[in-house]
């Protein structure tokens, strides 16, 4: 292709053209493309603004750069051309994608909606493509679960909502639904199910166009029942005019280290009430002064403390590799890229690979190119291996390693099998050896998902369209667990082999009108369309329970009879839908929406369910130069806007009738039973009402924009799993219930702040966003709905406080406002900490802002970029700390490397009503256990955490290398960079522990941590060349 | 135009829209993997309800291993519901699991009466029907003797109220009654039906039996609180068939594997060492010499019966009314209970097909020399616990406990024998003992049964000791008058109390000096306010609670909270215990109701779920809901 390429530029008379081009103040701008006028033949400028290029005489010259007009000039002869390019003051005029696919004016659009281009998210170095719009939207919060490289990351939009559902925006891609599950399915304190990520990480990020984020009801009403908590709205590419072929390389390595991890002592070694031994499991034992003691295999060591969480991962590797073409040939376009991805995590043994294949043709034919067709294929292969065990549970490696005594050294438990075949450990507990666990307690999945999309379009006459699309989200999931023999839970070993089926299929069809100036200036546009949705999944498992062949990985090796277990579901929705558009003179606009849907979950009677929306934007710059009223220089654009939707939502299937399940005893006998919920037929939709106003304001030629959005929004009958009584026969049961508010602000500031094509140029986005939320009502006389927790901790949403309100016990105090010692801690007789019987109020789990501030530098060629985001406030309980504390670990247990015996700044009861300051020392042994070991968490208050975190998430370097290093190859352009993720936590509050790694993704009680693995930073090296 | 509606036509009055509205497209929302009323049977529920309630591993080690034997004392575990504290994890657990068996055994009893409603019931199904009576009686005394007040008509699909325990005893008692009385013992069963019982193969005079025997357990319950009900029901079942035969024992066997049949005491990690409490009651009771039942191996191990052992008061607890407080015992005793040596086996007896050596991944239960270390951590003095008996005493030892490896560890402690832990027994709920011992007692308060004190007494323990399979030392154990640790003898006429002291002599562990020790009996202000060791009731409750071993730890807690017996010893409070507040180094030689597990405290998810029914609780409770309020049958 390269030889074919220079021969046809050789091959044709020409004549040479030489020139620079400058902006209005004369610098030259590098980078502008100059093609021959309807070819693809073309250059760039250089740093300098240069160009030179081999043409034709008597062609046309196009010179085109991004923010400015675009020029054309005829050359008769060979010679000098200069131009000048000036500003494009139209770039007011943005375009976006919204809902159903419809490009429109930003500016006529009544509701807050953002754009994020792919660029952006590429360069960000995230795996996981919801991790890379962290602080990149307003309002838009990113939930990790810091369960590896195949972990899942939650997207919550304006706050949660909903009780029971999983609060995240439905994600379309390309007009089509993608099922975005997050999460694991058991999110218990004990024992949880793996975390199998979210649906979304299947995409490739280098495949996106642009992602709209639709943030509240309004934006998204047209998409019902499943877009109450907005959309996501991804848009892969499409096929470009590109100079040169139109081929793209492009390469990244990337390592990954420990980020963060909880801060240990490193003074007192294994032991209790200062004793060394080397069988117990805490380091309470004596201060390591260099004596030697005999270690637990009965060897003389020198008494140290190691740095296990170091020694023990690895550092991680990850490879991502893109071929992708796209061009433009004439009214056809195509874009097809292949990706493969390898993570190797810093968790040894854990690792995610993933292939993304994707075809996309766009192509305008028929007569006057009437008919419109554009196909998709994608498809995914993603597999994972070994993802991180969580909970309180044996298996959970990082609660090893963590809780490990500081002066065993981890690299003595590896190999981790001795010569019995049994699993090594330190003591006889039945903890699961890291090293072990990595090999010989394996999990595996892999998935095969099709994403497609078809789409025919018709221009009916110029003013009225029809389309049809069809699309599916299809995927087969396979898992499988091996647990080899020599372990202490099941010596025998396990196995397990599950498969899962999901499809869902998309029809709709559309017909749109659109006539501008209908009657004086009034336009009008309208769209009715409908669609059916047919969703189903079905799942089939086994397990062969403990094994009779010791490593025989079979179902039938089971000593029992397996366990068998199946599951299937069918859902289907269909939907009219319509959308009014009125436009005044391009600067004042109404729309209205309105769907119903009907549901096949729900009764005959209430299936049918229809909800409306209503927005209006007023461009009043616009309107007012209109009027001719002039307005200041300084002043470029302004609107304001109002909206108002509702949204309804459906029911999972079967959940109407109670029915009776068969299943068969250990010995193969007949049980039955009913499910755990009890059904009500009569349940509704639920509703979710939502109020918006906004202002978007731009100032100086547009370097200065500010976006405000006030909302409000109300979940009302959510279909929730209101807990009952086991003693009732049911655990739940499902009713229509709760007004959830969530009401906010969002404020975006975009500043383009030093602008010089030839030069600097330095852009600035911040982005704040606040989130009340408040649980104006529950159900009946119900003031609590449990969200999550344990113990004594519990994550609540109350009726009157707020979603997530965080209650548990508390440090005893004296209550008596009358006493000098009001307020201060009540001890004891033996002066120790007490806890309230009763629970307290103990925070919130909700950040009160969250902030995004991105820069970017750009000098010629070079871009450099970084981008600092917070959480602000919030309140979190750490169980993690809570552990370490008790087990003598935590750095908090050896102040200054001394375990004094301490006296608690307190009060003891005299018993009459009055108080004397506490002189009685107590050990740091007995004061942590008191604080730390009381029922299974300790005094809650005591691991109660300010969650605000504020952290330089990544900084990134990229240089567009001069076009003149390869002149004469065929390369068109190469682009290297660095990036670094995870920089620098510039502020936390928990002890080392990164308020990221929060417990689960599927619980909406996110303000628990337990034991999750540490959070790592990954630095990258990517290379980019186009053909 | 034309052109335009035909598209407009196409688009919304089209295909789409019609396939919306047709009744064929929604009718998918039946599970097709779902059973009909028709299609489900009485037995599958009773079946499901009696594998269930076998217990998983994950809900015996909460519910049976760590709060049933840790709170009668059947096992050692220092902590947990023994000091006073619980665990709501465990708790949800036990509440969740219990309520589901109680549910599959409700639906047993609605699906039988809806099947004979319908007229479409077999011949058994009435039978079945008060068969799941009587088995959900006794699921719900394992609930209300765990928490106290409860529901006696839930499971109809809302919260339902909570009665108090004297209500829900009544009804039991009622159900029971009534539920026995109907069962047709005449009607065939098809042989396909056994299978379905794991118990009694729904033998139905066996399930009269049992329901019969049950009554007068839960009758007894009342014995302190209600004594006219109690009196009045135990007369009116303790003259019908009762469970007093081997063959008639109600147990399920265990199997192998990781299920619901799989044993209640299998997980290694639990090693199950004998406990003071138990250790007190068998030393010297029944005058069975040692040397008779013990390999001439370990004969060089006995000591003289006045000898009390090494003294090491700065590795053992002592702030507690332990007789045996503060001692090593560096061998065996001369005298023991027979059964001793068969439930629990002597550290280093490794050729004993019953020594347990778990857990299995280490050698811990070989290993059984073990230091105890001065204040440094340096080893004071090393001993060799084979063929040694200990049993430490439970409590916060503060610093002693971690100079002391040898108290809490593995192989130096006679540990649960390994039948009753590797899934090859039968787990018992109800054994013929319990019936004879339960006769014994009525027979000593004076009520009207077919049979003497006497009879009933030794009856019981020889079903005990058939058992056990010692019952070659059946005839001199009856006629022993040897005191125990805790001053009880085993022949019924031999009342007369022990001393108040007896000289023995001790060898002073650090400087190996011999020395004189006035032994005390412990005195259990519980009972008779401390003025009896060694009546009636003593030996019957003595007998009862060592012949419940190892597998009827609720009914041995179950006495002693109705009767404060027998003898526990206090938790050692070297530090303050912060769950048993009462209890201090000022009264720790009293022995109170106040410093020993009452019940369990309700999951922390009721007060959520059911806040109506958790507030009639409480009510009903009469104290908080924390593991040292009584319950109202309960000795207070």
């Amino acid at each position: 292709m390269a030889m074919c390429f220079a021969f046809t530029v050789s091959a044709l008379a020409q004549i040479n053209v030489t020139g620079r081009v400058t902006d209005t103040d004369g610098l030259g701008i590098p980078g502008v493309t100059v093609v021959l006028r309807g070819t693809t033949t073309g250059v760039t400028t250089d740093v300098d603004g240069n160009y030179s290029i081999s043409v034709p005489a008597g062609s046309v010259l196009q010179f085109s750069f991004i923010g400015m007009q675009t020029r054309e000039i005829t050359v008769t002869q060979a010679g000098v051309y200069n131009v000048v390019l000036a500003a494009d003051q139209l770039l007011l005029e943005e375009f976006v994608v919204t809902a159903l696919g419809i490009v429109r004016e930003k500016k006529s659009l009544g509701y807050a909606m953002q754009e994020v281009s792919g660029d952006a998210l590429v360069q960000t170095g995230e795996n996981s493509l919801a991790n890379t719009l962290t602080g990149k939207v307003s309002g838009l919060e990113v939930v990790r679960s810091s369960t590896g490289p195949a972990g899942s990351s939650k997207i919550v939009l304006r706050g949660f909502s909903s009780l029971t559902g999983d609060n995240q925006p439905l994600v379309v891609v390309d007009g089509i639904p993608m099922n975005n599950f997050t999460g694991a399915g058991n999110e218990g304190y004990w024992n949880r199910d793996l975390d199998f990520g979210n649906g979304m990480s299947d995409l490739n990020p280098e495949d996106i166009e642009s992602i709209s984020v639709l943030k509240g009801a309004s934006a998204a009403a047209l998409y019902g029942s499943r877009a109450g908590n907005g959309v996501i709205l991804i848009t892969t590419k499409t096929g470009q005019r590109k100079p040169g072929l139109g081929i793209t390389f492009s390469a990244s390595l990337g390592t990954e280290s420990v980020f963060t991890h909880p801060d240990l002592q490193n003074s007192f070694g294994q032991g209790d009430e200062g004793i060394f031994d080397p069988l117990s499991n805490m380091s309470w034992g004596p201060q390591i002064t260099g004596q030697m003691v005999t270690d637990w295999t009965g060897k003389q060591v020198p008494f140290t403390a190691y740095d296990n969480v170091g020694n023990y991962f690895d550092p991680g590797v990850s490879q991502n590799y893109a071929l992708s073409f796209q061009q433009q040939y004439d009214k056809a376009s195509i874009y097809t890229s292949f990706t493969r991805r390898d993570d190797q995590s810093v968790i040894p043994g854990t690792g995610l690979a993933r292939t993304n294949l994707l075809t996309r043709a766009v192509a305008n034919f028929g007569a006057d190119e009437r008919w419109t067709i554009d196909a998709k294929v994608q498809y995914i292969n993603a597999s994972a291996k070994n993802r991180p065990i969580l909970g309180f549970n044996f298996s959970n490696t990082y609660y090893n390693i963590y809780t490990l005594p500081r002066s065993i050294d981890i690299r003595q438990l590896n190999p981790p099998v001795n010569e019995l075949g049994q699993m090594v450990w330190f003591n006889a507990r039945n903890d699961i050896n890291p090293y072990w666990g990595e090999k010989y307690d394996l999990n595996f999945d892999n998935r095969d998902r099709f994403l497609l999309q078809g789409l025919v379009k018709y221009a009916v006459t110029d003013w009225l369209n029809a389309e049809v699309q069809t699309g599916t989200d299809l995927f087969t999931t396979n898992y499988e667990t091996k647990l080899y023999a020599g372990g202490r839970h099941n010596p025998s070993g396990s196995y397990s082999l599950s498969k899962e089926t999901f499809f869902e299929h998309n029809f709709s069809g559309m017909l749109t009108g659109n006539k501008d100036n209908l009657i004086d200036r009034l336009g009008v546009s309208a769209t009715l369309g409908a669609n059916v949705m047919m969703q189903e999944s079905s799942n089939i498992g086994a397990n062969s329970g403990p094994l009779e062949v010791p490593n025989l990985f079979a179902i039938n090796n089971g000593i029992s009879n397996p366990g068998v277990w199946e599951g299937f579901y069918q859902k289907r929705i269909a939907s009219v839908f319509g959308l009014v558009q009125f436009n005044w003179a391009g600067y004042f606009f109404v729309d209205a929406t309105m769907r119903n849907d009907w549901s096949s979950t729900l009764s005959i009677e209430n299936r049918s369910y229809f909800y409306p929306s209503l927005n209006s934007t007023l461009v009043f710059s616009e309107m007012l130069e209109s009027m001719d009223v002039l307005l200041p220089r300084w002043f470029t654009f302004g609107k304001i806007r109002a909206s108002f939707a509702q949204v309804g939502n459906s029911l999972d299937a079967y959940q109407l009738f109670n029915t009776y399940g068969i299943g068969r005893d250990p010995l193969g006998n007949t049980v039955a039973n009913i499910g755990n919920v009890l059904f009500d037929p009569n349940v509704r939709s639920e509703l979710i009402t939502s109020r918006e106003f906004g202002v978007d304001l731009r100032f100086f030629q547009n370097r200065l924009g500010i976006d405000f959005t006030w909302y409000r929004q109300n979940a009302t009958n959510q279909l929730i799993n209101l807990p009952m009584d086991p003693l009732s026969g049911f655990g739940a049961r499902k009713i229509n219930a709760g007004d959830i508010q969530n009401q906010g602000i969002e404020l975006m500031l975009n500043g383009r702040i030093l602008q010089n094509p030839a030069g600097l140029n330095w852009t600035a986005q911040l982005n704040f966003s606040r989130n009340e939320n408040s649980i104006i009502d529950l159900y009946e006389d119900i003031e609590m709905y449990f969200l999550g927790g344990f113990d004594h901790l519990r994550v609540e949403a109350v009726v009157g406080g707020g979603y997530g309100d965080i209650y548990g016990s508390a440090f005893r105090r004296v209550t008596d406002e009358s006493s000098p010692h009001f307020g201060r801690m009540l001890l004891s007789a033996n002066g120790y900490p007490q806890a309230t019987t009763e629970r307290e109020f103990l925070g919130n789990q909700n950040p009160t802002g969250l902030l995004g501030f991105t820069n970017t530098f750009s000098y010629k060629g070079l871009t450099f970029g970084f981008a600092v985001d917070g959480r602000l406030g919030g309140s979190i309980f750490s169980s993690t700390q809570a552990y370490l504390q008790r087990l003598g670990l935590a750095a908090v247990t050896a102040p200054d490397g001394k375990r004094d015996q301490m006296v608690v700044d307190g009060v003891i009861a005299n018993g009459d009503g009055t108080y004397s300051e506490n002189n009685i020392p107590i050990g740091a042994q007995q004061y942590w256990w008191t604080v730390a070991f009381t029922g299974n968490l300790g005094i809650n208050e005591a691991n109660m955490y300010d969650a605000t975190s504020i952290r330089l998430r990544n900084i990134n370097l990229n240089y567009n290398l001069p076009r003149r290093w390869f002149a004469g190859m065929p390369i068109q352009g190469v682009n290297t960079g660095v990036a670094l993720n995870n920089v620098w936590l510039i502020r936390s509050h928990i002890h080392g522990l990164d308020p990221e790694s929060v417990y689960g993704t599927r619980t909406n009680a996110i303000g628990f941590e337990n034991s999750a693995p540490p959070t790592s930073r990954i630095f990258l090296f990517n290379l980019n060349v186009s053909f | 135009m034309k052109k335009i509606i035909n598209i407009a036509f196409i688009f919304i009055t089209g295909g789409l829209l019609l396939a919306s509205c047709s009744e064929d497209f929604f009718d998918v929302n039946t599970n097709p993997k779902a059973a009909s009323f028709e299609q489900v049977q009485v037995e599958y529920f009773l079946n499901n309800s009696i594998t269930g309630a076998q217990m998983d591993p994950h809900v015996a080690e909460r519910q049976f291993i760590l709060y049933w034997k840790t709170g009668s004392r059947q096992h050692r575990v220092n902590g947990v519901i023994a000091t006073g504290t619980y665990n709501d994890g465990w708790t949800i657990d036990n509440y969740g699991y219990l309520s589901g068996w109680l549910k599959t055994a409700t639906l047993a009893i609605t699906v039988a009466q809806e099947k004979m409603a319908a007229g479409v019931e077999f011949p058994y199904t009435n039978n079945l029907m008060q068969i799941a009576r009587i088995w959900r009686v006794y699921l719900m005394s394992e609930f209300t003797d765990n928490y106290g007040p409860m529901p006696i008509d839930g499971f109809q699909g809302e919260n339902p109220e909570f009665k108090d325990v004297k209500t829900v005893y009544y009804f039991m008692l009622e159900e029971l009654a009534d539920a026995v009385s109907k069962i047709d013992v005449n009607v065939q069963n098809p042989a396909a039906l056994a299978k379905y019982d794991k118990a009694y193969g729904f033998d139905y005079n066996k399930w009269v039996k049992y329901g019969n025997s049950m009554r007068l357990r839960l009758a007894m319950r009342l014995s302190e609180v209600d004594a006219a009900k109690a009196k009045a029901e135990f007369e009116a079942a303790a003259s019908r068939p009762l469970l007093t035969d081997a063959a008639d024992i109600f147990a399920v066997a265990e199997k192998p594997g990781w299920d619901a049949l799989t044993g209640v005491m299998t997980r290694e990690w639990n090693s199950q060492p004998l406990s003071a409490t138990l250790n007190n009651l068998y030393i010297g009771l029944g005058g069975i010499h040692t040397e008779v039942q013990v390999p001439e191996a370990f004969h060089e191990k006995i000591k003289p019966a006045d000898y009390m052992g090494l003294h090491f008061e700065e590795h053992y607890g002592v702030y507690t009314n332990d007789p045996t407080a503060g001692f090593l015992y560096d061998g065996l005793y001369p005298v023991m209970d027979p059964r001793a040596y068969k439930a629990f086996i002597i550290p280093g007896w490794f050729n004993n097909p019953d020594f347990n050596h778990y857990p299995s991944w280490t050698q811990d239960a070989f290993n059984t020399t073990r230091n105890l270390l001065d204040g440094d951590g340096n080893v004071l003095t090393s001993i060799n616990g084979a063929g040694t008996w200990n049993a430490a005493c439970l409590g916060a030892w503060g610093p002693k406990s971690a100079r002391n490896q040898f108290a809490f560890y593995v192989g130096t402690n006679p540990r649960l024998a390994h039948g009753y832990r590797n899934s090859s027994s039968k787990r018992v709920f109800f054994g013929p003992w319990e019936t004879h011992l339960l006769l014994a007692e009525a027979a000593v308060r004076g009520w009207s049964i077919p049979v003497n004190g006497k009879t009933a007494y030794e009856n019981g323990i020889a079903a005990s000791f058939a058992y056990f399979g010692v019952s070659q030392y059946l005839q001199d154990y009856l006629g022993s008058e040897s005191y125990n640790r805790a001053g009880t003898s085993v022949k019924w006429e031999h009342t007369a109390e022990p001393p108040a002291t007896e000289t023995k002599y001790y060898i002073n562990g650090y400087t190996g000096e011999q020395g004189t020790h006035t032994f005390r009996y412990p005195v259990n202000h519980m009972h008779h306010n401390g003025q009896t060791k060694n009546d009636l009731l003593t030996k019957i409750i003595t007998q009862k609670y060592l012949a419940q071993l190892p597998w009827l730890p609720l009914e041995a807690w179950n006495d002693h909270r109705r009767l404060g017996l027998p003898f526990f010893e206090n938790p050692s409070v070297e530090l303050p215990i912060t769950t048993l507040p009462t209890l201090t180094q000022a009264n720790y030689m009293e022995s109170r109701s106040s410093f020993f597990p009452q019940r369990v405290p309700y999951p922390s998810t009721l007060e959520n779920s059911n806040p109506v029914g958790y507030a009639q609780a409480l009510g009903h409770l009469g104290g908080p809901d924390a593991v040292l309020t009584h319950l109202w049958w309960a000795k207070k």
